[in-house]
C-alpha cells in the first residue's frame, strides 16, 4: 500500500471512519496476531492480546501523528507492550502454561507431525531470546521485512539491526543444535 | 558477539536466499549454513493464521469500541476549542489590562509614565467617533489639556507644550465647526471659554516664570499668547450675537461660566489705546485688531453707540495695550504691557474681545505712535 494511501486511511480513522478502521485492521491484523503468536505460546491469549492491540489503536488513533515513521511500527510497539504486560500478568498470577504444541489452527495442510514438532521446538527456542532479538527475527523471517524495514519499526541503525540479527540467529542456532552445539535449552538451561 | 563483517555477510547471504517481501519460503539447497538454515525454517512456518471467525469477532469489538471514543475530530474541536478559550481568556486579560491602565492613566500628567497611554485612548476614542462627536471630544480634550497645565503649574511646572495641545485641539474644533460638525453655536462659545482661559493660564504661568527668570518659558508662553488671541480673533460670533439689536450696546463676547476678567478702572487703565472707535461696538471677533493711526479717532466717535446698560458698557470694557513681542519679559520698563505679578487678576489679554474704549476715552497720539501693530498687544484686566 502506498504511503498516501495510508495515510488517508488513518486520516480517515482518525477522524471516526469506521472503514477507515476496519480497513487498518484487515491490513494488519494477520501481521500483528503471528507476531503475538510467536511471543505468546497460548492460543487464547494470543487472540486477546490482538484484539488488546486493535482496541488500543483506535483509542490512540486520535492522538496519533504521522511523522514518517511506518503506521505498523506503532502497532508493534503496542503489541511488544501488551505481551509484555501478559508476562508480567502471568508473573503475578501463575497459571498452568498451554502446551507450545498446540496446533496452529491454519496451520500448512501439508505440515506433518514432524514438522509441527519442529516449529514448536523453533518457536520454544525464539521465546529464550531477548525481546529485541525476537522481533529481528520475526520481523525479518517471520513478516519477510528488509533490515532497513526493521530497523525503522524497532527505531535503530540498519547496522544495528544487521548485527543483532546475526548474534540472534547464531543464539538460536545454538538452542536448536544446528550449529554443532547442544539442544540444551529444552533443558531449561540459560546456556 | 558478531563482528561487522560477519554481520554484513550474513545479511547480504540471508538477502539473497530470503529476500524481503517474499512469503514463500525458496528453496534451499545448501545446508552448511546453520544461520541461514535457522532463518530459512523461521521463514518457512507454517504460521498461524487468525481465522475468519476470530478476525471478525476482533473487528467488529474494535468498531464498537471505536464508536464510543472521541475521534480525532472531536479531539481537534476541543483543541481548537480550547485555543480558542485560551485566546478569549488572553484578550480579556488584556483588555483588563487596557481598561486598567487606562483608567489609571486618566489622571495622568504630562511627564507620567501613563500619559502618553492617556493620550492614545484620546486619539483612538477620536478614530471612532463621528465628526459631531469628535467636535465634543476635542472641546474636552482641549479643556483637560488646560486642566494638566494648570495642575502643573500648582506644582511650579510649566508645560507649555500642553498648552499647545490645547490650542491644536481647539484649531482643530473649529476647523470641524466651520465645516458644519456639531453645534455650532454652542461650539463656539465653549471655545471662546477654552481660549480666554488658556490665556489666562498663560499669563499666570508668565508671572511664575518672571519669578524664576525663566526666559525661555516666558518667550514659549509669550508666543503662545500670540497665538492664542490670534485664534480668539478669528473665533466666529454665534449667531445670536452676530446681529445686535441696533439700539442695544452688546458688549464683547465673553465666557458665560466664567467670572469676567476684572478690568482695571478708567482712571488706572493706561493711556495707550491703538484701536480706532469703529472698532469699538462693531463686535466683529474675527475683525483685525487695527492700530488707532489707521482709523482717526473722531471718526469713530459718533458711530459709537450709547451703551444701553451700563453694566455692559462699563465692567466689560477693555483697553488694549501694545506690547513688544520681542520684550515680554520686561513689565517694570512699559507696567501696562503686563500688569504685575503680584495681582492675580490681571491677565495680559482676552481673546474673543474686542477692545472697547471707554466712553469719551480719546488715546493720546503719543502712546498711538508707541503702540505696536494691533495683533500683537496685550489687553490688561
Amino acid at each position: 500500500m502506498r504511503d498516501n494511501e495510508q495515510d488517508r486511511l488513518i486520516h480517515q480513522a482518525r477522524r471516526g471512519d469506521r472503514d477507515a478502521i476496519a480497513a487498518l485492521y484487515q491490513q494488519h491484523v494477520q501481521a500483528i496476531f503471528r507476531y503475538v503468536s510467536y511471543r505468546v505460546p497460548e492460543c487464547a491469549a494470543a487472540d486477546d492480546l490482538t484484539a488488546e492491540v486493535f482496541l488500543r489503536m483506535v483509542e490512540g488513533l486520535p492522538r496519533y501523528e504521522v511523522n514518517g515513521a511506518p503506521f505498523e511500527a506503532w502497532l508493534y510497539r503496542i503489541a511488544a507492550a501488551r505481551v509484555a504486560d501478559h508476562y508480567r500478568e502471568r508473573t503475578r498470577h501463575p497459571q498452568a502454561e498451554l502446551s507450545d504444541h498446540v496446533p496452529d489452527r491454519a496451520a500448512s495442510p501439508e505440515g506433518t507431525l514432524q514438522v509441527a514438532e519442529e516449529q514448536a521446538e523453533l518457536r520454544a527456542a525464539l521465546r529464550e531470546l531477548s525481546e529485541e532479538h525476537q522481533d529481528i527475527l520475526l520481523l525479518r523471517f517471520v513478516e519477510r521485512k528488509s533490515h532497513a524495514e526493521v530497523a525503522s519499526i524497532l527505531g535503530k541503525s540498519v547496522t544495528a539491526i544487521k548485527s543483532a540479527q546475526h548474534r540472534a540467529l547464531s543464539r538460536l542456532a545454538d538452542m536448536m543444535g544446528s550449529n554443532g552445539k547442544p539442544r540444551h535449552y529444552l533443558r531449561g538451561s540459560d546456556e | 558477539m558478531s563482528s561487522a563483517p560477519q554481520a554484513n555477510e550474513l545479511a547480504d547471504r540471508l538477502d539473497r536466499v530470503l529476500p524481503p517481501g517474499g512469503h514463500t519460503a525458496p528453496d534451499y539447497a545448501a545446508g552448511d549454513d546453520p544461520l541461514v538454515e535457522i532463518a530459512r525454517r523461521l521463514a518457512r512456518g507454517p504460521h498461524p493464521v487468525l481465522d475468519d471467525v476470530t478476525r471478525a469477532r476482533i473487528q467488529a469489538q474494535v468498531l464498537s469500541h471505536a464508536a464510543y471514543l472521541p475521534q480525532a475530530t472531536h479531539h481537534a474541536r476541543r483543541s481548537i476549542g480550547l485555543v480558542l478559550r485560551w485566546v478569549a481568556a488572553a484578550c480579556l486579560i488584556l483588555v483588563l489590562l487596557a481598561v486598567g491602565t487606562a483608567g489609571v492613566s486618566a489622571n495622568s500628567l504630562p511627564g507620567d509614565a501613563l500619559y502618553p497611554v492617556k493620550r492614545l485612548v484620546e486619539q483612538g476614542r477620536l478614530a471612532l467617533a463621528t465628526d459631531s462627536g469628535e467636535v465634543s471630544l476635542r472641546l474636552q480634550f482641549a479643556d483637560r489639556r488646560l486642566d494638566e497645565f494648570e495642575e502643573l503649574l500648582a506644582d511650579n511646572r510649566i508645560e507649555t507644550d500642553t498648552l499647545d495641545d490645547a490650542l491644536d485641539e481647539m484649531t482643530s474644533t473649529l476647523a470641524l465647526v466651520e465645516d458644519g460638525a456639531g453645534t455650532r453655536d454652542t461650539a463656539l462659545d465653549r471655545l471662546a471659554d477654552l481660549n480666554h482661559r488658556q490665556i489666562e493660564l498663560a499669563a499666570a504661568a508668565i508671572r511664575q516664570a518672571e519669578d524664576h527668570d525663566d526666559r525661555a518659558a516666558i518667550a514659549r508662553l509669550d508666543t503662545l499668547v500670540q497665538k492664542a488671541r490670534r485664534f480668539g480673533e478669528t473665533l466666529p460670533v454665534p449667531a445670536e450675537e452676530a446681529d445686535p439689536p441696533p439700539s442695544a450696546f452688546v458688549a464683547p463676547r465673553a465666557p458665560k461660566d466664567r467670572p469676567s476678567v476684572p478690568v482695571p478702572p478708567a482712571e488706572s487703565a493706561p493711556p495707550a489705546l491703538p484701536f480706532s472707535a469703529h472698532t469699538i461696538g462693531a463686535h466683529r471677533l474675527d475683525a483685525p485688531v487695527r492700530p488707532v493711526d489707521d482709523t482717526p479717532a473722531a471718526d469713530a466717535a459718533p458711530d459709537r453707540p450709547e451703551p444701553a446698560d451700563a453694566e455692559l458698557a462699563e465692567p466689560d470694557e477693555r483697553v488694549v495695550q501694545p506690547v513688544d513681542p520681542g520684550q515680554p519679559a520686561a513689565p517694570a520698563e512699559n507696567p501696562t504691557v503686563r500688569p504685575p505679578a503680584s495681582d492675580p487678576g490681571n491677565v495680559p489679554g482676552i481673546p474673543g474681545r474686542p477692545p472697547v474704549a471707554p466712553p469719551g476715552f480719546e488715546p493720546p497720539p503719543q502712546d498711538v505712535q508707541d503702540s505696536g501693530p494691533a495683533d500683537e498687544t496685550y489687553m490688561p484686566e
